[in-house]
């Protein structure tokens, strides 16, 4: 239900350049096909972090939002339902990414859902510091 | 004055690929690899179309996969086998071509957990799954030799269909056995049968071709694989 406006959100930011969109090769992690893989392991790790740090970033600004705490409370639960919708999404969009890889190795079909995952991590990262922001502050 | 441009991994990777020929390190697997390119190659030698495979196609291969600088380099040099590896379970399934293109001794000896850390049995796996990749399939009547001909009554109502299920041989090989016999039966007509099965065998082979095998070993996994992989082959030929 959710989904729709969530892939409107990421669509732009993705198409400003923020981060590669998935699938391309990460300047970082371009050596060998095992650095390559441990590197988009570190990479991923990374980006899941920064959505958890932008979340509890939202969420803080939510509490000095200079708004109504019942919409507030509404935005905290639009925030839940929206994190399980993008889990979900990035889940699935992530395993269609390694399953192009046809019957490639696992490692190979593991790099290209590690890249799909930290760059879909970057933007929705981005998308919600961007978010966080525009709430004026009591 | 500009700093100095830091090098991209990319850039650092060929330059220890540049290296890596006078190095004894990168040239640790060496036998293991001509050993093995050798053995597969006299096992596929009779499929229709098979070319030799190159060994320094493979020692390319995995100076690309892992190189000597990785801690992978003494487990899995081929990076076949990595947790929940698709590839490895279509290998060793004994359904998906790996019986057909890994050699009989290969067989007896690969296992999963053998091919996460023994670095003979992974470039063995590698090369087996490449094989399994670059091969074409299809289906054909074979007959199982120890079991000499022998005749049968045809019954009333009975089709080559029929006898063939009943006598565990195929329509294929009856028709071959018994040319009169292709289009018309009849009851009492003695035909001679041949015990036998339709099995998937290897019919030709795509051209392994370094873009062959950054599509069908890589898939994708890195847009970099068919570039590096030409500026390792690049280097072992030079280097041999």
């Amino acid at each position: 239900m959710l989904l729709f406006p969530l892939l409107l959100a990421i669509a732009p930011a993705a198409s400003a350049g923020q981060a590669p969109p998935p699938g391309q090769s990460t300047e970082e992690c371009d050596g060998s096909q095992a650095e390559r893989l441990a590197c988009l392991q570190r990479t991923a790790a990374r980006a899941g972090g920064d959505v958890t740090q932008a979340e509890q970033a939202l969420l803080t600004a939510l509490r000095r939002w200079d708004e109504e705490p019942r919409f507030a409370a509404a935005a905290r639960q639009r925030l839940a339902e929206s994190r399980t919708a993008y889990a979900r999404y990035r889940a699935a969009q992530c395993g269609l990414h390694a399953a192009l890889g046809g019957g490639a190795i696992g490692s190979a079909l593991e790099m290209r859902r590690l890249n799909c995952a930290a760059a879909l991590d970057s933007v929705r990262a981005g998308e919600l510091r961007r978010l966080a922001s525009q709430l004026p502050r009591r | 004055m500009n700093p100095p441009k830091q090098k991209t991994g990319y850039e650092l990777w060929k330059e220890s690929i540049d290296g890596a020929s006078a190095n004894p390190g990168w040239n640790a697997h060496d036998q293991t690899i001509q050993t093995a390119v050798r053995e597969i190659n006299q096992h596929l030698a009779a499929t229709p179309g098979f070319k030799k495979l190159d060994w320094q196609l493979i020692k390319a291969m995995i100076w690309v996969e892992t190189g000597a600088e990785s801690q992978e380099w003494t487990k899995k040099p081929m990076q076949i086998g990595v947790l929940n590896d698709p590839g490895v379970t279509s290998l060793l399934s004994g359904k998906e071509g790996g019986e057909l293109v890994l050699p009989p001794a290969w067989k007896k000896v690969l296992a999963l957990a053998s091919i996460r850390t023994n670095p003979v049995h992974n470039i063995e796996a590698g090369i087996g799954y490449l094989m399994l990749r670059m091969a074409k399939y299809g289906f054909k009547s074979q007959i199982i030799t120890p079991v000499p001909p022998y005749a049968v009554t045809v019954r009333p109502g009975d089709s080559l269909e029929s006898i063939a299920r009943r006598e565990g041989s195929t329509v294929d090989i009856i028709k071959q056995l018994n040319p009169g016999a292709a289009k018309m039966i009849f009851p009492k007509q003695k035909l001679v049968v041949q015990k036998g099965s339709v099995q998937k065998v290897i019919s030709g082979w795509m051209e392994i071709t370094t873009t062959a095998v950054a599509q069908r070993y890589n898939g994708g996994g890195d847009p970099k694989y068919q570039d590096k992989l030409d500026y390792a082959l690049a280097a072992v030929k030079k280097g041999k």
